[in-house]
């Protein structure tokens, strides 16, 4: 009994941990976070580093929320998580400044702007205001890799189309090297556009087409599943009906 | 935690799309006429710029072909009947010396996000040979910007013998870039400019032809005559204000021989769904087209800014449109949308 309830726990823990990923990923499915989508994916690199960097204020802002959600009053709550996102966003600004300065470059302005990303003030107020510490922990974990994968999708193929490279400016062997069938050089067909503002909406609106499509096409499974369920039960329902009124007529005759 | 509500409203995802078509959608005859009227410029450009330009409308209209078959069969419709006219176009606002993969690039572009993903003709924001052009402007400014072929000193091109598909012309000394063209046009004669032996895209050249073309094509009223009216005539005021007062600008007679403002003008700006519906709103969107084009080309980085202006323009045609109380969908179902959907 005792095991079974734990086993159940462990399970939900997984869900708990796993449910970012995909079934409610932040960007293609809540559409949370879309700033830093939109504005750090041209490269590999910046999205990895914004992840990252996100991942660590998404945990730490829920595991203080969820820790102290009983002493924060309900009328100001929301200016609360505010300072405690910005307590921990700052955290990270200085510590990417110290030990990461390359990064803090890139990133820029938009490291002070991970406090206004509704995707970690959502999960505060969504989840670590209502559940216990580690939940919360995990689900901002959960989250942040979610949002990471995200972002590192998007400036895979912004970057791939933008430049050529695959990732951290690395080039597909295909070109000139002596005896291959193919020489591309895929900088030439690398396509600006990929690499500025357009291009991240461009980017961003084409994996969300496909990840509804995917959505669509589960759920119509599923509803055409139903209507079988429906239609079996029905046809059951039927046969006992017909094998009732053959059984009264057997007994008439 | 509730999904969004995009998630349940796909059912019509993958079948035939029911959104309402723009009121003033062409019909087929219309649609015909317009692009034999662009095939004639074409025709025009093989004599001026040499057959390679075939090649390059043939690769546009593979490549628009292969997507609208492909969205037809997954939509389970037939084939977009304004298919011909945006390979059309932009084939004609492509460079002449283009490499066909950037055409091929644009007409992709232009057809899968600027229609196709709208639901086809006549839904549309922006025109989709807009879009296409737009996005190669972008993402390849050299071979748009500086890669001109000037036909007075060359003569028509020949495809090179020894690498098809390509011009035999040597881009790397003998092109000229287009900025200098549209301030100072260099040594042409007023002749020139009328028979299109200047530097240019391929359909923008042959002064005569567009304008008996374009007016042609408004006396058979497939275009309203405001739009390319407001448009060339605000040009040539701002151009005529900045000539008297400042320097460095065209007279307002060679503002509208350079570029591709006057091409754009006739052919493209009144395409009738992505231009206001009121004959009033017609007019503000030609003058705010003249502004904006005059202002890109002439006080901005950007060379030509017939694309961006129009984009911008058809942008806020639905706010034009709310200014003058009239609406751009179709609410009877009439012939003409059955057609169309």
């Amino acid at each position: 009994m005792a095991k079974t309830k734990n086993m159940k726990k462990e399970m939900s823990r997984l869900a708990n941990l796993t449910k970012g990923f995909f079934k409610e990923n932040p960007v293609f499915v809540f559409l949370l976070g879309l700033c830093p989508a939109l504005a750090v994916t041209g490269t590999v690199e910046a999205s990895l580093g914004m992840g990252l960097l996100v991942i660590f204020v998404l945990t730490g802002s829920n595991v203080v929320v969820s820790l102290i959600r009983k002493w924060i009053p309900h009328q100001i709550r929301v200016p609360s998580y505010i300072v405690i996102i910005s307590t921990f966003v700052t955290i990270v600004g200085l510590l990417t400044e110290a030990y990461a300065y390359a990064l803090h470059g890139e990133l820029g302005i938009f490291i002070p702007l991970i406090v206004v990303n509704c995707l970690i003030l959502g999960r505060a107020e969504s989840y670590a205001s209502k559940n216990k510490v580690h939940d919360a922990a995990i689900d901002g974990f959960g989250m942040g890799l979610g949002f990471l994968g995200a972002l590192v999708v998007i400036g895979f193929f912004r970057e791939f189309l933008s430049t050529g490279a695959i990732a951290y400016g690395v080039f597909l062997p295909l070109a000139e090297t002596p005896g291959s069938i193919i020489n591309i050089d895929s900088y030439v067909f690398s396509m600006d556009a990929f690499g500025q503002a357009p291009g991240g909406f461009l980017v961003i609106g084409l994996l969300l087409g496909i990840f509804n499509f995917v959505a669509i096409l589960k759920r119509n499974k599923k509803e055409r599943e139903r209507q079988r369920m429906i239609e079996e039960k029905k046809r059951q329902a039927l046969e006992r009906k017909r094998q009732k009124a053959q059984e009264k007529a057997g007994a008439k005759a | 935690m509730a999904r969004p509500n995009f998630m349940e409203s796909g059912d019509g995802f993958m079948n035939e799309t029911t959104a309402p078509v723009h009121i003033n959608t062409p019909t087929e005859k219309k649609l015909w006429l317009w692009t034999g009227f662009l095939g004639v410029l074409l025709l025009a450009a093989v004599v001026i710029f040499g057959p390679y330009v075939l090649f390059i409308a043939l690769t546009s209209y593979v490549v628009a072909l292969i997507i609208e078959w492909a969205f037809a069969k997954s939509r389970g419709m037939k084939i977009d009947r304004a298919w011909m006219i945006t390979p059309m176009i932009i084939t004609l606002m492509l460079p002449p010396i283009i490499p066909l993969w950037i055409a091929g690039v644009a007409t992709g572009f232009g057809v899968f996000f600027g229609k196709a993903i709208f639901g086809g003709h006549g839904r549309t924001v922006f025109n989709p040979a807009l879009v296409g052009v737009l996005f190669v402007l972008i993402s390849f400014p050299s071979q748009l910007n500086t890669q001109w072929f000037e036909p007075k000193d060359h003569g028509p091109l020949m495809p090179s013998t020894e690498n098809i598909g390509h011009p035999d012309f040597d881009v790397e000394n003998d092109a000229v870039s287009s900025p200098a063209l549209l301030r100072i046009p260099g040594n042409y004669t007023t002749g020139d400019f009328l028979l299109g032996r200047t530097a240019g895209a391929v359909g923008e050249t042959f002064m005569i032809g567009i304008i008996t073309l374009g007016i042609g094509l408004m006396l058979l009223k497939v275009f309203d005559w405001r739009v390319p009216l407001a448009l060339l005539g605000t040009m040539v005021v701002l151009t005529l204000i900045m000539n008297l007062v400042g320097t460095g600008y065209p007279s307002p007679v060679t503002s509208l021989l350079v570029g591709s403002a006057t091409f754009a003008a006739f052919f493209v700006a009144p395409d009738p769904v992505t231009s206001p519906i009121k004959s009033w709103g017609k007019v503000v969107y030609g003058i705010g087209a003249g502004i904006l084009i005059f202002l890109i080309r002439y006080e901005a980085a950007a060379v030509d800014g017939v694309v961006f202006g129009l984009i911008i323009m058809n942008a806020i045609t639905p706010l034009i449109d709310s200014w003058f109380n009239a609406s751009s969908a179709e609410t009877k179902t009439s012939d003409e949308t059955k057609e169309a959907t």
